[in-house]
Protein backbone atom coordinates (compact mmCIF):
# COMPACT_ATOMS: atom_id res chain seq x y z
CA UNK A 1 0.00 0.00 0.00
CA UNK A 2 2.96 2.24 0.86
CA UNK A 3 4.29 2.20 -2.78
CA UNK A 4 1.32 3.30 -3.91
CA UNK A 5 0.51 6.47 -1.74
CA UNK A 6 2.63 9.23 -4.12
CA UNK A 7 -0.44 8.21 -7.09
CA UNK A 8 -2.96 10.73 -7.10
CA UNK A 9 -6.37 9.24 -5.55
CA UNK A 10 -8.97 9.67 -8.49
CA UNK A 11 -12.54 8.59 -7.04
CA UNK A 12 -14.63 7.50 -9.80
CA UNK A 13 -18.22 7.83 -9.65
CA UNK A 14 -20.19 5.35 -11.02
CA UNK A 15 -18.41 1.99 -9.89
CA UNK A 16 -21.06 1.31 -6.98
CA UNK A 17 -23.01 -1.82 -6.54
CA UNK A 18 -25.20 -2.53 -9.18
CA UNK A 19 -26.93 -6.19 -10.44
CA UNK A 20 -26.50 -6.56 -14.06
CA UNK A 21 -30.18 -8.00 -15.65
CA UNK A 22 -27.68 -11.02 -16.63
CA UNK A 23 -26.67 -11.23 -12.91
CA UNK A 24 -30.32 -10.78 -11.84
CA UNK A 25 -31.70 -13.83 -14.36
CA UNK A 26 -28.77 -15.99 -13.08
CA UNK A 27 -29.87 -16.10 -9.33
CA UNK A 28 -33.58 -16.36 -10.51
CA UNK A 29 -33.33 -18.78 -13.23
CA UNK A 30 -32.92 -22.13 -10.42
CA UNK A 31 -36.31 -20.90 -8.56
CA UNK A 32 -37.70 -20.61 -11.87
CA UNK A 33 -37.31 -24.12 -13.10
CA UNK A 34 -38.30 -24.88 -9.64
CA UNK A 35 -41.60 -23.32 -9.98
CA UNK A 36 -42.00 -25.10 -13.36
CA UNK A 37 -41.50 -28.67 -12.41
CA UNK A 38 -43.43 -27.73 -9.33
CA UNK A 39 -46.75 -26.61 -11.43
CA UNK A 40 -45.97 -29.68 -13.91
CA UNK A 41 -46.40 -32.48 -11.21
CA UNK A 42 -49.11 -30.61 -9.75
CA UNK A 43 -50.72 -30.44 -13.22
CA UNK A 44 -51.41 -34.27 -13.27
CA UNK A 45 -54.75 -34.70 -11.82
CA UNK A 46 -55.79 -35.94 -8.89
CA UNK A 47 -55.83 -32.53 -6.88
CA UNK A 48 -56.56 -33.11 -3.31
CA UNK A 49 -56.54 -29.54 -1.16
CA UNK A 50 -52.92 -28.95 0.29
CA UNK A 51 -53.40 -29.08 3.68
CA UNK A 52 -50.75 -27.98 6.73
CA UNK A 53 -49.78 -31.26 6.97
CA UNK A 54 -49.21 -31.83 3.31
CA UNK A 55 -46.67 -28.93 3.80
CA UNK A 56 -45.31 -30.32 7.42
CA UNK A 57 -44.62 -33.93 6.03
CA UNK A 58 -42.61 -32.79 2.98
CA UNK A 59 -40.53 -30.33 4.87
CA UNK A 60 -39.73 -33.33 7.53
CA UNK A 61 -38.77 -35.20 4.12
CA UNK A 62 -36.43 -33.02 3.37
CA UNK A 63 -34.27 -32.80 6.27
CA UNK A 64 -32.07 -35.14 5.90
CA UNK A 65 -31.26 -34.77 2.12
CA UNK A 66 -31.12 -30.81 2.86
CA UNK A 67 -28.65 -31.06 5.56
CA UNK A 68 -26.23 -33.37 3.83
CA UNK A 69 -26.79 -30.76 0.40
CA UNK A 70 -26.16 -27.72 2.44
CA UNK A 71 -22.44 -29.51 3.18
CA UNK A 72 -22.29 -30.92 -0.76
CA UNK A 73 -22.67 -27.52 -1.78
CA UNK A 74 -19.23 -25.87 -0.35
CA UNK A 75 -17.88 -29.61 -1.80
CA UNK A 76 -19.41 -28.82 -5.39
CA UNK A 77 -18.46 -25.43 -5.89
CA UNK A 78 -14.85 -25.90 -4.51
CA UNK A 79 -14.51 -28.80 -7.96
CA UNK A 80 -15.26 -31.98 -5.58
CA UNK A 81 -17.71 -33.97 -5.24
CA UNK A 82 -18.58 -36.55 -2.67
CA UNK A 83 -20.18 -39.88 -3.36
CA UNK A 84 -19.75 -41.43 0.06
CA UNK A 85 -22.78 -39.32 1.98
CA UNK A 86 -25.57 -42.54 1.92
CA UNK A 87 -23.09 -44.75 3.77
CA UNK A 88 -21.70 -42.02 6.11
CA UNK A 89 -25.60 -41.18 6.87
CA UNK A 90 -25.91 -44.76 8.07
CA UNK A 91 -22.58 -45.55 9.73
CA UNK A 92 -23.82 -42.25 12.14
CA UNK A 93 -26.97 -43.39 12.59
CA UNK A 94 -25.49 -46.59 13.57
CA UNK A 95 -23.13 -44.82 15.80
CA UNK A 96 -25.89 -42.82 17.80
CA UNK A 97 -27.71 -46.04 18.14
CA UNK A 98 -24.85 -47.68 19.57
CA UNK A 99 -23.92 -44.43 22.08
CA UNK A 100 -27.41 -44.53 23.40
CA UNK A 101 -27.88 -47.89 23.89
CA UNK A 102 -24.62 -47.27 25.99
CA UNK A 103 -22.32 -49.78 24.55
CA UNK A 104 -19.78 -48.30 22.70
CA UNK A 105 -17.16 -50.05 24.61
CA UNK A 106 -19.13 -53.17 24.75
CA UNK A 107 -19.82 -53.41 21.25
CA UNK A 108 -15.95 -52.66 20.13
CA UNK A 109 -14.73 -55.06 21.88
CA UNK A 110 -17.58 -57.68 21.18
CA UNK A 111 -16.59 -57.26 17.84
CA UNK A 112 -13.02 -57.53 17.97
CA UNK A 113 -13.72 -60.87 19.89
CA UNK A 114 -11.94 -59.30 23.26
CA UNK A 115 -15.89 -58.94 25.35
CA UNK A 116 -13.76 -60.27 28.48
CA UNK A 117 -11.67 -57.04 28.49
CA UNK A 118 -14.71 -55.04 29.49
CA UNK A 119 -14.82 -54.73 32.99
CA UNK A 120 -18.14 -55.57 34.51
CA UNK A 121 -19.96 -51.74 35.88
CA UNK A 122 -17.46 -49.99 33.40
CA UNK A 123 -18.70 -46.33 32.52
CA UNK A 124 -18.66 -45.36 28.96
CA UNK A 125 -17.07 -42.57 28.80
CA UNK A 126 -19.91 -40.30 26.21
CA UNK A 127 -23.02 -42.04 28.61
CA UNK A 128 -21.81 -39.63 31.52
CA UNK A 129 -23.36 -37.14 29.01
CA UNK A 130 -27.01 -35.97 28.84
CA UNK A 131 -28.03 -39.03 26.25
CA UNK A 132 -29.01 -36.79 23.36
CA UNK A 133 -25.67 -34.30 23.92
CA UNK A 134 -23.57 -38.08 23.38
CA UNK A 135 -25.62 -38.75 20.54
CA UNK A 136 -25.22 -35.17 18.92
CA UNK A 137 -21.64 -35.44 19.68
CA UNK A 138 -21.27 -39.19 18.48
CA UNK A 139 -23.18 -38.14 15.25
CA UNK A 140 -21.26 -35.36 13.92
CA UNK A 141 -17.84 -36.96 15.41
CA UNK A 142 -18.42 -40.16 13.27
CA UNK A 143 -19.30 -37.48 10.12
CA UNK A 144 -16.18 -35.20 10.43
CA UNK A 145 -13.94 -38.48 10.51
CA UNK A 146 -15.77 -39.86 7.66
CA UNK A 147 -15.09 -36.54 5.78
CA UNK A 148 -11.46 -35.96 7.03
CA UNK A 149 -10.83 -39.06 5.82
CA UNK A 150 -12.05 -38.37 2.67
CA UNK A 151 -9.95 -35.62 2.29
CA UNK A 152 -7.15 -37.03 3.03
CA UNK A 153 -7.28 -39.69 0.27
CA UNK A 154 -7.88 -36.02 -2.02
CA UNK A 155 -5.24 -34.09 -0.67
CA UNK A 156 -2.47 -36.83 0.34
CA UNK A 157 -3.05 -39.53 -2.31
CA UNK A 158 -4.28 -36.72 -4.72
CA UNK A 159 -7.21 -39.22 -5.85
CA UNK A 160 -9.69 -37.35 -7.97
CA UNK A 161 -13.31 -36.94 -5.10
CA UNK A 162 -15.40 -38.82 -7.97
CA UNK A 163 -12.68 -42.27 -7.17
CA UNK A 164 -11.70 -41.58 -3.69
CA UNK A 165 -15.28 -41.18 -1.94
CA UNK A 166 -16.51 -43.99 -4.41
CA UNK A 167 -14.18 -46.30 -2.45
CA UNK A 168 -15.33 -44.66 1.12
CA UNK A 169 -18.64 -44.91 -0.57
CA UNK A 170 -18.17 -49.17 0.17
CA UNK A 171 -15.96 -48.27 2.97
CA UNK A 172 -18.17 -46.81 5.41
CA UNK A 173 -21.02 -48.80 4.65
CA UNK A 174 -18.66 -51.79 5.71
CA UNK A 175 -17.92 -50.07 8.52
CA UNK A 176 -21.38 -49.18 9.34
CA UNK A 177 -22.34 -53.37 9.22
CA UNK A 178 -19.18 -54.40 10.91
CA UNK A 179 -19.91 -52.23 13.87
CA UNK A 180 -23.90 -53.23 13.93
CA UNK A 181 -23.36 -56.79 13.39
CA UNK A 182 -24.95 -56.28 9.77
CA UNK A 183 -28.56 -55.90 12.29
CA UNK A 184 -30.15 -52.28 12.64
CA UNK A 185 -29.21 -51.28 16.43
CA UNK A 186 -32.59 -50.39 18.42
CA UNK A 187 -31.73 -47.77 21.43
CA UNK A 188 -33.44 -45.49 23.34
CA UNK A 189 -34.83 -42.20 21.61
CA UNK A 190 -35.19 -40.08 24.28
CA UNK A 191 -37.49 -37.90 22.55
CA UNK A 192 -35.34 -37.85 19.49
CA UNK A 193 -37.71 -38.97 17.62
CA UNK A 194 -39.84 -35.81 17.39
CA UNK A 195 -37.16 -34.17 16.02
CA UNK A 196 -38.52 -34.98 12.67
CA UNK A 197 -42.09 -35.95 12.87
CA UNK A 198 -44.25 -33.55 10.58
CA UNK A 199 -46.19 -32.04 13.25
CA UNK A 200 -44.32 -30.96 16.26
CA UNK A 201 -45.13 -31.44 19.86
CA UNK A 202 -45.17 -27.98 20.96
CA UNK A 203 -47.98 -26.45 19.16
CA UNK A 204 -46.49 -22.67 18.51
CA UNK A 205 -43.95 -24.39 16.10
CA UNK A 206 -45.82 -24.86 12.28
CA UNK A 207 -42.66 -27.03 11.63
CA UNK A 208 -41.02 -30.02 13.43
CA UNK A 209 -37.56 -28.90 15.17
CA UNK A 210 -35.44 -30.54 12.27
CA UNK A 211 -37.05 -28.74 10.00
CA UNK A 212 -36.32 -25.58 11.68
CA UNK A 213 -32.68 -26.95 12.30
CA UNK A 214 -32.35 -27.21 8.56
CA UNK A 215 -33.27 -23.85 7.65
CA UNK A 216 -31.06 -22.24 10.65
CA UNK A 217 -28.27 -23.71 9.38
CA UNK A 218 -29.11 -22.85 5.78
CA UNK A 219 -29.09 -19.10 6.87
CA UNK A 220 -25.66 -19.60 8.69
CA UNK A 221 -24.24 -21.27 5.80
CA UNK A 222 -24.99 -19.24 3.31
CA UNK A 223 -23.58 -16.45 4.99
CA UNK A 224 -20.24 -18.40 5.52
CA UNK A 225 -20.13 -19.07 1.65
CA UNK A 226 -20.63 -15.14 0.88
CA UNK A 227 -18.74 -13.09 4.03
CA UNK A 228 -16.25 -15.51 5.21
CA UNK A 229 -12.50 -16.08 4.37
CA UNK A 230 -13.46 -20.29 3.78
CA UNK A 231 -16.34 -19.12 1.36
CA UNK A 232 -14.75 -17.18 -1.01
CA UNK A 233 -11.19 -19.62 -0.57
CA UNK A 234 -13.73 -22.12 -1.88
CA UNK A 235 -15.31 -20.43 -4.80
CA UNK A 236 -11.66 -19.56 -6.11
CA UNK A 237 -10.41 -22.85 -6.03
CA UNK A 238 -13.09 -24.55 -7.62
CA UNK A 239 -13.57 -22.22 -10.18
CA UNK A 240 -8.97 -21.70 -10.70
CA UNK A 241 -7.47 -23.34 -8.57
CA UNK A 242 -4.06 -22.40 -9.82
CA UNK A 243 -4.89 -18.28 -9.37
CA UNK A 244 -5.82 -19.53 -6.37
CA UNK A 245 -2.43 -21.26 -5.26
CA UNK A 246 -0.45 -18.31 -6.78
CA UNK A 247 -2.87 -16.00 -4.30
CA UNK A 248 -0.96 -17.57 -1.24
CA UNK A 249 -4.15 -20.04 -0.75
CA UNK A 250 -3.66 -22.80 1.31
CA UNK A 251 -5.73 -25.23 -1.39
CA UNK A 252 -4.89 -28.71 0.95
CA UNK A 253 -5.96 -27.44 4.01
CA UNK A 254 -8.98 -25.45 2.86
CA UNK A 255 -10.14 -28.36 1.17
CA UNK A 256 -9.86 -30.51 4.21
CA UNK A 257 -11.86 -28.30 6.01
CA UNK A 258 -14.66 -28.51 3.27
CA UNK A 259 -14.95 -31.88 3.55
CA UNK A 260 -14.85 -32.12 7.36
CA UNK A 261 -17.62 -29.17 7.24
CA UNK A 262 -19.45 -31.24 5.06
CA UNK A 263 -18.85 -34.44 7.15
CA UNK A 264 -20.39 -32.75 10.28
CA UNK A 265 -23.33 -31.83 8.08
CA UNK A 266 -23.67 -35.61 7.15
CA UNK A 267 -22.95 -37.13 10.70
CA UNK A 268 -25.86 -34.53 11.68
CA UNK A 269 -28.61 -36.10 9.31
CA UNK A 270 -27.33 -39.45 10.49
CA UNK A 271 -28.54 -38.09 13.93
CA UNK A 272 -32.01 -37.28 11.88
CA UNK A 273 -31.69 -40.64 10.62
CA UNK A 274 -32.13 -42.56 13.71
CA UNK A 275 -34.82 -40.25 14.59
CA UNK A 276 -37.01 -41.21 11.94
CA UNK A 277 -36.33 -44.84 11.96
CA UNK A 278 -35.62 -44.87 15.94
CA UNK A 279 -33.30 -47.48 15.05
CA UNK A 280 -29.57 -47.43 13.57
CA UNK A 281 -30.16 -49.30 10.42
CA UNK A 282 -26.67 -50.05 8.82
CA UNK A 283 -28.60 -50.50 5.29
CA UNK A 284 -30.39 -46.95 5.29
CA UNK A 285 -29.67 -44.37 3.00
CA UNK A 286 -28.43 -45.94 -0.32
CA UNK A 287 -28.53 -44.09 -3.10
CA UNK A 288 -29.47 -40.80 -1.11
CA UNK A 289 -25.67 -39.11 -2.91
CA UNK A 290 -28.55 -38.79 -6.08
CA UNK A 291 -30.93 -37.00 -4.77
CA UNK A 292 -28.27 -34.38 -2.61
CA UNK A 293 -26.45 -34.14 -5.90
CA UNK A 294 -29.31 -33.26 -8.02
CA UNK A 295 -30.50 -30.85 -5.02
CA UNK A 296 -27.29 -28.85 -5.22
CA UNK A 297 -27.43 -28.98 -9.21
CA UNK A 298 -30.87 -28.12 -9.61
CA UNK A 299 -30.04 -25.15 -6.79
CA UNK A 300 -27.27 -23.75 -9.18
CA UNK A 301 -24.14 -25.73 -8.40
CA UNK A 302 -21.90 -26.30 -10.96
CA UNK A 303 -20.49 -29.74 -11.39
CA UNK A 304 -17.55 -27.78 -13.22
CA UNK A 305 -16.80 -25.88 -9.43
CA UNK A 306 -16.98 -21.96 -8.60
CA UNK A 307 -20.68 -22.08 -8.47
CA UNK A 308 -23.93 -22.90 -6.03
CA UNK A 309 -25.80 -20.97 -3.23
CA UNK A 310 -27.33 -22.45 -0.18
CA UNK A 311 -30.63 -21.04 -0.85
CA UNK A 312 -30.67 -22.52 -4.26
CA UNK A 313 -29.65 -25.68 -2.77
CA UNK A 314 -32.25 -25.79 -0.14
CA UNK A 315 -35.20 -25.17 -2.73
CA UNK A 316 -33.83 -27.88 -4.89
CA UNK A 317 -34.22 -30.98 -1.95
CA UNK A 318 -37.53 -28.90 -1.70
CA UNK A 319 -38.21 -29.88 -4.86
CA UNK A 320 -36.53 -33.56 -4.63
CA UNK A 321 -39.18 -33.87 -1.49
CA UNK A 322 -41.95 -32.68 -3.08
CA UNK A 323 -41.52 -34.88 -6.19
CA UNK A 324 -41.21 -37.74 -3.86
CA UNK A 325 -44.19 -36.80 -1.72
CA UNK A 326 -46.35 -36.07 -5.35
CA UNK A 327 -45.18 -39.62 -6.33
CA UNK A 328 -46.80 -40.84 -3.56
CA UNK A 329 -50.19 -38.92 -3.13
CA UNK A 330 -50.42 -40.35 -7.32
CA UNK A 331 -49.98 -43.52 -5.95
CA UNK A 332 -46.79 -44.10 -8.45
CA UNK A 333 -44.97 -47.23 -7.41
CA UNK A 334 -40.99 -46.61 -5.64
CA UNK A 335 -39.85 -47.82 -9.20
CA UNK A 336 -41.65 -45.00 -10.97
CA UNK A 337 -40.21 -42.68 -8.34
CA UNK A 338 -36.56 -43.86 -8.97
CA UNK A 339 -37.33 -43.87 -12.48
CA UNK A 340 -37.98 -39.68 -12.54
CA UNK A 341 -35.16 -38.93 -9.78
CA UNK A 342 -32.77 -40.32 -11.93
CA UNK A 343 -33.83 -38.42 -14.77
CA UNK A 344 -34.19 -35.26 -12.82
CA UNK A 345 -30.56 -35.49 -12.57
CA UNK A 346 -29.70 -36.39 -15.91
CA UNK A 347 -31.75 -33.19 -17.05
CA UNK A 348 -30.34 -30.76 -14.22
CA UNK A 349 -26.31 -31.84 -14.89
CA UNK A 350 -27.53 -31.41 -18.82
CA UNK A 351 -28.78 -27.72 -17.91
CA UNK A 352 -25.52 -27.21 -16.38
CA UNK A 353 -22.88 -28.74 -19.10
CA UNK A 354 -24.98 -26.62 -21.78
CA UNK A 355 -24.16 -23.36 -19.08
CA UNK A 356 -20.53 -24.04 -18.82
CA UNK A 357 -19.66 -24.65 -22.14
CA UNK A 358 -21.76 -21.38 -22.99
CA UNK A 359 -19.62 -19.12 -20.65
CA UNK A 360 -16.44 -21.23 -21.73
CA UNK A 361 -17.43 -19.80 -25.50
CA UNK B 1 7.66 -20.32 -16.26
CA UNK B 2 10.83 -18.76 -15.70
CA UNK B 3 8.47 -16.14 -12.78
CA UNK B 4 6.86 -19.45 -11.58
CA UNK B 5 10.13 -20.73 -10.05
CA UNK B 6 11.54 -17.57 -8.52
CA UNK B 7 7.91 -17.22 -7.13
CA UNK B 8 8.40 -20.60 -5.40
CA UNK B 9 5.74 -22.79 -7.60
CA UNK B 10 8.36 -24.89 -9.30
CA UNK B 11 9.93 -27.07 -6.98
CA UNK B 12 12.86 -28.49 -9.49
CA UNK B 13 14.19 -25.20 -10.36
CA UNK B 14 17.36 -24.47 -8.45
CA UNK B 15 19.87 -21.51 -7.67
CA UNK B 16 19.47 -18.81 -4.50
CA UNK B 17 17.08 -15.61 -4.05
CA UNK B 18 17.62 -13.03 -1.83
CA UNK B 19 15.21 -9.90 -1.28
CA UNK B 20 16.31 -6.97 0.80
CA UNK B 21 19.40 -9.09 1.44
CA UNK B 22 18.22 -11.52 2.96
CA UNK B 23 17.90 -15.34 1.63
CA UNK B 24 14.58 -16.71 0.63
CA UNK B 25 13.91 -20.20 0.32
CA UNK B 26 12.31 -21.75 -2.31
CA UNK B 27 8.86 -23.70 -2.71
CA UNK B 28 6.23 -22.02 -0.82
CA UNK B 29 4.30 -19.30 -2.44
CA UNK B 30 2.91 -18.08 1.47
CA UNK B 31 6.65 -17.52 2.16
CA UNK B 32 7.33 -16.13 -1.17
CA UNK B 33 4.41 -13.46 0.05
CA UNK B 34 5.30 -12.76 3.31
CA UNK B 35 8.71 -11.70 2.21
CA UNK B 36 7.32 -8.96 -0.12
CA UNK B 37 7.02 -10.09 -3.38
CA UNK B 38 4.24 -10.56 -6.23
CA UNK B 39 3.95 -12.34 -9.42
CA UNK B 40 1.76 -10.23 -12.46
CA UNK B 41 1.36 -14.19 -14.20
CA UNK B 42 2.03 -14.38 -18.05
CA UNK B 43 -0.95 -16.30 -18.74
CA UNK B 44 -3.51 -13.92 -16.39
CA UNK B 45 -6.72 -15.66 -17.47
CA UNK B 46 -5.74 -18.74 -15.92
CA UNK B 47 -3.13 -17.98 -13.06
CA UNK B 48 -3.91 -14.48 -12.55
CA UNK B 49 -7.67 -14.24 -11.92
CA UNK B 50 -10.63 -16.21 -11.22
CA UNK B 51 -12.36 -15.25 -14.30
CA UNK B 52 -16.29 -16.01 -12.82
CA UNK B 53 -15.78 -13.87 -10.19
CA UNK B 54 -16.35 -10.17 -9.70
CA UNK B 55 -13.51 -7.67 -9.60
CA UNK B 56 -13.94 -7.11 -5.66
CA UNK B 57 -13.70 -10.94 -4.89
CA UNK B 58 -10.56 -10.89 -7.15
CA UNK B 59 -8.90 -8.02 -6.06
CA UNK B 60 -9.27 -8.78 -2.14
CA UNK B 61 -8.11 -13.06 -2.41
CA UNK B 62 -4.56 -12.05 -1.23
CA UNK B 63 -5.75 -9.62 1.44
CA UNK B 64 -8.95 -11.72 2.57
CA UNK B 65 -7.30 -12.61 5.99
CA UNK B 66 -6.30 -8.91 6.91
CA UNK B 67 -10.38 -8.03 5.93
CA UNK B 68 -11.65 -10.44 8.17
CA UNK B 69 -13.33 -9.06 12.12
CA UNK B 70 -13.74 -12.15 13.69
CA UNK B 71 -15.81 -14.82 11.55
CA UNK B 72 -16.82 -13.01 8.59
CA UNK B 73 -15.13 -10.23 6.40
CA UNK B 74 -15.76 -6.60 6.67
CA UNK B 75 -16.85 -6.15 3.36
CA UNK B 76 -17.52 -2.66 3.98
CA UNK B 77 -14.36 -1.75 3.94
CA UNK B 78 -13.20 -4.13 1.19
CA UNK B 79 -15.57 -2.84 -0.82
CA UNK B 80 -13.96 0.63 -0.23
CA UNK B 81 -10.33 -0.51 -0.69
CA UNK B 82 -11.27 -2.32 -4.35
CA UNK B 83 -13.45 1.27 -5.23
CA UNK B 84 -10.25 3.08 -4.59
CA UNK B 85 -7.66 1.02 -6.08
CA UNK B 86 -9.81 0.62 -9.52
CA UNK B 87 -9.94 4.27 -9.29
CA UNK B 88 -6.73 5.17 -8.80
CA UNK B 89 -5.87 2.44 -11.70
CA UNK B 90 -8.87 3.31 -13.91
CA UNK B 91 -10.18 0.27 -14.60
CA UNK B 92 -12.76 0.36 -16.69
CA UNK B 93 -15.80 -2.06 -15.59
CA UNK B 94 -19.52 -1.47 -15.58
CA UNK B 95 -18.72 -1.76 -11.60
CA UNK B 96 -16.28 -3.51 -9.02
CA UNK B 97 -19.37 -6.42 -8.86
CA UNK B 98 -18.74 -7.33 -12.52
CA UNK B 99 -17.30 -10.61 -13.14
CA UNK B 100 -14.23 -9.64 -14.65
CA UNK B 101 -14.23 -12.35 -17.53
CA UNK B 102 -16.59 -9.83 -19.01
CA UNK B 103 -13.42 -7.00 -18.72
CA UNK B 104 -11.15 -6.09 -21.85
CA UNK B 105 -7.50 -7.52 -21.02
CA UNK B 106 -6.03 -3.97 -20.51
CA UNK B 107 -8.48 -3.80 -17.51
CA UNK B 108 -8.11 -7.41 -16.26
CA UNK B 109 -4.57 -7.29 -16.26
CA UNK B 110 -5.30 -3.92 -13.95
CA UNK B 111 -7.37 -6.22 -12.02
CA UNK B 112 -4.15 -8.25 -10.80
CA UNK B 113 -2.01 -4.94 -10.83
CA UNK B 114 -4.57 -3.82 -8.32
CA UNK B 115 -4.93 -7.00 -6.32
CA UNK B 116 -0.79 -7.44 -5.72
CA UNK B 117 -0.97 -3.41 -4.91
CA UNK B 118 -3.22 -3.91 -2.31
CA UNK B 119 -0.86 -5.81 -0.34
CA UNK B 120 2.85 -4.29 0.78
CA UNK B 121 5.15 -5.34 -1.38
CA UNK B 122 8.62 -4.76 -2.25
CA UNK B 123 9.33 -6.61 -5.51
CA UNK B 124 6.46 -7.34 -8.29
CA UNK B 125 7.34 -9.83 -10.67
CA UNK B 126 5.27 -8.61 -14.12
CA UNK B 127 5.25 -11.13 -16.81
CA UNK B 128 5.07 -10.40 -20.04
CA UNK B 129 2.15 -7.14 -18.96
CA UNK B 130 0.65 -6.20 -22.22
CA UNK B 131 0.58 -9.48 -24.04
CA UNK B 132 -2.98 -9.37 -25.37
CA UNK B 133 -3.90 -5.85 -24.42
CA UNK B 134 -5.21 -3.42 -26.58
CA UNK B 135 -2.42 -0.43 -27.77
CA UNK B 136 -4.34 2.23 -25.65
CA UNK B 137 -4.76 -0.51 -22.27
CA UNK B 138 -0.60 -0.92 -22.92
CA UNK B 139 0.60 2.27 -22.90
CA UNK B 140 -2.01 2.95 -19.71
CA UNK B 141 0.22 -0.52 -18.06
CA UNK B 142 3.34 0.89 -19.13
CA UNK B 143 2.73 4.01 -17.38
CA UNK B 144 1.34 2.73 -14.46
CA UNK B 145 4.41 0.28 -13.69
CA UNK B 146 6.84 3.34 -14.93
CA UNK B 147 4.80 5.23 -11.69
CA UNK B 148 5.03 1.96 -9.71
CA UNK B 149 8.67 1.86 -9.95
CA UNK B 150 9.26 5.81 -9.52
CA UNK B 151 7.22 5.27 -6.00
CA UNK B 152 10.21 2.62 -4.65
CA UNK B 153 8.81 -0.45 -5.65
CA UNK B 154 10.68 -2.84 -7.11
CA UNK B 155 9.76 -4.16 -10.38
CA UNK B 156 11.18 -7.14 -12.35
CA UNK B 157 10.03 -7.19 -15.70
CA UNK B 158 9.91 -10.39 -17.91
CA UNK B 159 9.44 -9.69 -21.66
CA UNK B 160 10.32 -10.87 -24.99
CA UNK B 161 9.19 -6.74 -26.49
CA UNK B 162 12.11 -5.13 -27.16
CA UNK B 163 10.41 -1.72 -26.92
CA UNK B 164 8.85 -2.39 -23.53
CA UNK B 165 12.13 -3.27 -22.35
CA UNK B 166 13.65 -0.33 -23.87
CA UNK B 167 11.39 2.07 -22.58
CA UNK B 168 10.70 0.81 -19.20
CA UNK B 169 13.89 -1.14 -17.64
CA UNK B 170 16.95 0.93 -15.74
CA UNK B 171 18.81 -2.67 -15.93
CA UNK B 172 18.31 -5.28 -18.69
CA UNK B 173 19.50 -9.20 -18.01
CA UNK B 174 19.73 -11.14 -20.67
CA UNK B 175 19.00 -14.82 -20.68
CA UNK B 176 19.88 -17.04 -23.60
CA UNK B 177 18.94 -20.76 -23.06
CA UNK B 178 18.35 -20.39 -19.32
CA UNK B 179 21.40 -18.99 -19.30
CA UNK B 180 23.13 -15.13 -18.66
CA UNK B 181 24.35 -13.90 -21.55
CA UNK B 182 24.78 -10.48 -20.53
CA UNK B 183 23.74 -7.38 -18.76
CA UNK B 184 23.43 -3.81 -20.42
CA UNK B 185 22.65 -0.72 -17.86
CA UNK B 186 20.23 1.88 -19.16
CA UNK B 187 22.60 3.97 -20.96
CA UNK B 188 24.04 0.98 -22.94
CA UNK B 189 20.37 -0.18 -23.79
CA UNK B 190 20.09 -0.36 -27.29
CA UNK B 191 18.36 -2.70 -29.81
CA UNK B 192 21.02 -3.16 -31.40
CA UNK B 193 22.91 -4.40 -28.50
CA UNK B 194 20.45 -6.05 -27.03
CA UNK B 195 19.85 -8.44 -30.37
CA UNK B 196 23.54 -8.82 -30.61
CA UNK B 197 23.17 -10.22 -27.00
CA UNK B 198 20.31 -12.35 -28.12
CA UNK B 199 21.95 -14.34 -30.65
CA UNK B 200 25.17 -14.64 -29.42
CA UNK B 201 27.47 -12.88 -31.57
Amino acid sequence: MSALTPLPPLPKPGLGRSMTGERVVAAVAPLLGLALVIALFYAIPPHPRVTMLDLQTVFVHMVIVGIVALGMTFVIISGGIDLSVGSAIALASVATAITLAGGWQFAFLNTLHLGWLNPAGSVNALGRLSPILAAVLAALLTGALCGFYNSLLITVLRLPPFIATLGTLGFYRGVAKWISNSMPVSAPTHGLEHWVRPVPLQEWLPLAPGVWLMLGLGLFLAAVLRRTVLGRYTFAIGSNEATARLCGIRVARTKIAIYVLAGLLTGLAGLMQFARLTQGDPTVAIGVELDVIAAVVIGGGSLAGGQGSMLGTLAGAFLMAYLRNRCTVLGWSNFVQEMIVGHIIIIAVAIDQWRVRRTER
Amino acid sequence: MRSRAIFGLDRRASGSLRVDGRSLRLGSVRRTLRSGVGLVPEDRQRQGLVLMMSGRANFSLVILEQLRRRLFLDQRRERRLAQDFFGRLDVRAASIEAPVASLSGGNQQKVVLAKWLACRLKVLIVDEPTRGVDVGAKAAIHALIDELARAGLGILLLSSELPELLNLSTRILVLRAGRLAGELPRAAATQENLLRLMAGV
